[in-house]
């Protein structure tokens, strides 16, 4: 108990002092960039120097750097994460509703190509080497190799041509919903082309670790013995297999929790999902940098704790971690 | 396998064709007078009218708040809004402007004279963006409720002082810090208080923006005929057009690629809207005096060659296919302020040649020519990513045209953001192609060639020319609207014969709506879904007779029935392995 103990710790306060770094390395990594961004957002001729200086002093870029960056760390220790340059509001207030969007079609994609991911995975495995194999892998391969705007281009096609069905925006606009239920309705219908095409987009990965993990698990002692003892199929997967290939998939699972939000923002750009990925693209090209470094903040402190339960799930699967 | 993963495979798929399954009808048709128009510009920034820089906010902006006046289609007549009646004596710099005495805020309260100054004097601050608009105004005094008398210097205030800037009500904007209003507050009460034919009722950050009709309008002739408009932002084009095939929309703007026009021509319930220009396209030659670009392109010959070895007319032809025209100044052909007898140079490649040997640029053993002094003419263009076909468009003069007469270029494009750090402030740049819009009814687009510019972030070839600084000034200056445009004559002859840029074409907005919809005119410059014209939502109305949505109710039912076969074969597949062991 006392080795779980100090495990847990150890790993908090690692997750604690990486957030710290994250957070110092974000007001470098974007200033670094070129071009800034009052020339990018006001690119006007009309301006005189004395309202570019304005600008400048609004924001802050008149200052020393160093002087912003201790400004920035204080901000972002107490919970200020500045004003967006673009959007004149807080970034809070345009980060928020734009996370929120994003969780809305990133969770059930996540849970869907992982839930894909392990059913093909098995019985690709389980059937290595044979025709269905062979199809599994391939289509695995071909849906993670696929760009994902062109899958998303091909989807709208089809939903063209079958009539009805919403390919862009999160709700129709200009409806008077009669109820909650009728809403629900709406946003399920407009999340149906961008989820089906992030699950496909995501699956593969999932497929091929663990068919490749469990391939592994096969040629074990413990299970050649399992299967001398008589035991059918589907209990060698799984009861025998399944939790012991499960380990590498726990990692991938974590790892890609952040980079899943930045994969989106292609689906969220051809769906016109107004979600963080769309965001950050937008920000980035007007060097928004308030907005860059709240976002980048949020999926970085997401990845830092996936990572830390994947620590922990990590450790329960498997005692031995613990207590190296 | 056991029951908690078979459960919850089963709720996986059974929520994956679920989601398909609600797909609903497009019961937009129960709401048939709120029109749907999607933007792809630059996104929306904020509502204030005094530090938005955003088209779209501009263009919303411009249906809940009045201006005094507007500009009719043609651009060359001011025509009344809040103000009934004006009159502008150019002697002695002085305009009074009357308001209509029937003009009232949605909250009932009249609009006055004090609204009208305060607006003027927001205006007036450093950080607004209208400052320049309003900085030749000396004074302004209010005699009455509804007089206001400016008093300015140039008869540039008649071209942008009366028509840009929003007034806003004084009993509301009094309270707030106007640097740094958002423009709009969803939880004060009441909402939203303006002059115009809508109001804003609902501001989605990154969706959409919806205006509503105001009941209380003032002016009954330009009463709208729909109920609402929604603005819904969209950051791809593609996405756009098939959210307008879908029928989620019912027109577009500002612009779509002449690849995509096919996509609309075959739509048969698509109108297709060509309209006045407001953008140019240019090549800028870095001429600053202190630049680190090659030094060849300081010298006009090289220009005036370079200029001469462009078939613009085929190269426009090529890259918009018809929906753009080549140009020889800073404004589109139809602007007001154009000078028509100025053409694009010729082409003639052998015009090209004999100017750059009889300047001593000599043809090299490679094939490329070497200046006098032993500098190659390489150069490099720079040109926004974005811009896809703007690429082609360089790549084809670098490969088509100016290698014919011994000049080797290559092509880089990357984002305006590395464009802008490469430019300014150190001028590192040879030539960049990129784009200006230029405001329709006024000749300010020509301060970008100010020596002052280079500073500013603004002039991206450098052009120095104190002759030039002072001729604008003049033209600031001037008494007269037509010797404002004479002197704006002067100045494109300056710049045609200098050549800091080499302008290229104007593209024409490509637009298009629902055939649901009619009464949208198409002559005003940027076109009825560009973000400038302020009269398409006052006209448009719907047909007589709407289509309903689409009936998808048997897909829906197939769907289902699918839905409900899948979970049944699961559960089963659940029980039955329960049983086993």
């Amino acid at each position: 108990m006392k080795g779980l103990a100090s495990y847990f710790t150890k790993r908090v306060v690692f997750a604690v002092v990486t957030i710290f770094i994250i957070i110092s390395f974000n007001f470098f990594l974007f200033r670094i960039l070129p071009g800034n961004p009052i020339e990018l957002l006001y690119r006007n001729p009309m301006l005189t120097k004395a309202q570019i200086d304005a600008l400048y002093h609004q924001f802050g870029l008149d200052k020393p750097l160093w002087e912003q960056f201790l400004i920035y760390i204080y901000n972002s220790l107490t919970g200020n994460l500045g004003i967006s340059f673009y959007y004149k509001q807080p970034v809070t207030n345009v980060l928020i509703p734009a996370l929120e969007n994003s969780l809305i079609l990133l969770v059930p994609a996540t849970i869907l190509s992982i839930a894909l991911g392990i059913i093909t995975g098995v019985v690709s495995a389980w059937h290595r080497g044979t025709k269905l194999d062979f199809a599994l892998l391939g289509s695995a391969l071909a849906f993670y190799t696929m760009p994902t705007f062109w899958l998303g281009s091909i989807f709208i096609i089809v939903a063209l041509y079958i009539g009805g069905i919403p390919v862009s925006g999160m709700y129709s606009l200009g409806l008077n919903y009669t109820g909650i239920i009728p809403r629900i309705m709406d946003l399920l219908s407009h999340l149906m082309l961008p989820l089906i095409t992030l699950t496909l987009v995501l699956y593969g990965e999932f497929t091929i670790i663990m068919r490749n993990s469990l391939i592994d698990v096969f040629t074990e002692d413990y299970i050649i013995t399992a299967k001398a003892k008589g035991a059918d199929d589907k209990r060698i997967i799984w009861e025998h297999a399944y939790p012991n290939a499960l380990l590498p998939m726990v990692s991938i699972i974590a790892i890609n929790f952040g980079l899943v939000v930045a994969g989106a923002v292609l689906t969220e750009t051809v769906f016109s999902w107004p979600g963080i990925g769309l965001m950050i693209y937008d920000a980035i090209i007007s060097r928004d940098y308030p907005i860059l470094q709240g976002a980048f903040l949020i999926i970085s402190i997401t990845v830092v704790i996936a990572n830390l339960i994947a620590d922990f799930v990590y450790s329960y699967l498997d005692p031995r971690i613990r207590y190296k | 396998m056991n029951k908690g993963i078979k459960i919850f495979i089963a709720l996986a798929i059974a929520a994956f064709l679920l989601a398909g399954s609600f797909t609903i009808p497009n019961s937009r048709a129960s709401s048939t007078s709120t029109f749907i128009v999607g933007w792809g510009g630059t996104a929306l920034d904020n509502l204030n009218p005094f530090t938005t820089y955003a088209q779209v906010s501009l263009w919303i902006l411009t249906n809940v708040y009045d201006t005094l006046c507007v500009f009719s289609a043609n651009q060359t007549q001011l025509l009344p809004d809040l103000a009934q009646s004006w009159q502008i004596y150019p002697g002695n710099g002085t305009a009074v402007v009357h308001l209509n005495p029937n003009a009232k805020w949605s909250d009932g309260l009249p609009v006055t004279s004090q609204d009208v100054n305060y607006s003027y004097y927001l205006a007036a601050q450093s950080w607004s963006r209208l400052y320049p608009y309003v900085n030749m105004i000396t004074s302004i005094s209010t005699p009455d409720e509804n007089t206001v008398i400016f008093h300015y210097h140039g008869a540039l205030f008649q071209l942008v002082a009366l028509n840009n800037v929003f007034i806003v009500p004084y009993h509301i904007w009094k309270n707030v810090n106007a640097s740094t209003y958002f423009g709009y507050n969803s939880t004060s009460s009441p909402h939203f208080v303006g002059s115009g034919p809508f109001l804003i009722t609902n501001y989605t950050p990154n969706q959409y923006v919806q205006i509503t009709k105001n009941p209380n309008y003032f002016n009954k002739n330009r009463m709208p005929h729909i109920d609402s408009v929604i603005f819904q932002f969209f950051t791809s084009m593609t996405t756009m057009i098939s959210a307008f095939q879908a029928g989620q929309i019912d027109a577009f703007g500002p612009y779509v690629e002449p690849s995509q026009v096919g996509l609309i021509k075959n739509d048969t319930n698509a109108v297709l809207v060509i309209s006045p220009s407001v953008e140019y396209f240019y090549l800028s030659f870095n001429v600053y005096p202190h630049g680190q670009g090659n030094p060849t392109l300081r010298d006009v010959n090289v220009r005036h060659a370079l200029a001469h070895a462009i078939d613009l007319q085929n190269l426009t032809q090529l890259i918009w296919h018809g929906y753009a025209v080549p140009t020889a100044t800073q404004f589109p052909p139809t602007h007001p302020y154009a000078d028509p007898s100025l053409k694009p140079y010729s082409y003639n490649i052998t015009l090209a040649n004999q100017i750059l040997d009889s300047h001593g640029y000599k043809m090299g053993p490679n094939g490329y020519r070497v200046s006098p002094n032993g500098t190659p003419l390489k150069y490099t263009i720079i040109v926004p990513s974005s811009m896809p076909e703007e690429i082609n468009a360089a790549n084809i003069i670098a490969t088509n045209y100016w290698s014919k007469i011994g000049v080797q270029t290559t092509v880089q494009a990357m984002d305006t953001g590395t464009m802008s750090s490469i430019i300014w402030p150190d001028f590192k740049q040879d030539i960049d192609l990129w784009d200006w819009l230029v405001g329709p009814a006024d000749p300010t687009i020509l301060s970008v060639f100010l020596s002052t510019q280079t500073e500013t972030g603004t002039s991206d070839s450098g052009y120095t020319n104190l002759s030039y600084d002072a001729l604008y000034n003049q033209m600031v200056n001037a008494s007269t609207l037509q010797e404002v445009k004479n002197i704006s004559y002067q100045l494109q002859v300056t710049l045609y014969n200098d050549l800091p840029y080499l302008p290229l074409y104007c593209p024409e907005p490509i637009q298009s709506y629902s055939k649901k919809w009619t009464n949208i005119s198409t002559d005003y410059p940027g076109g009825p879904f560009g973000g400038y014209d302020w009269r398409t939502f006052l006209t448009v109305e719907p047909l007589s007779s709407v289509p309903q949505g689409q009936n998808n109710t048997m897909l829906y039912i197939g769907i289902g029935i699918i839905v409900v076969i899948i979970i049944a074969a699961v559960a089963y597949i659940a029980v039955r392995g329960k049983k086993k062991k």
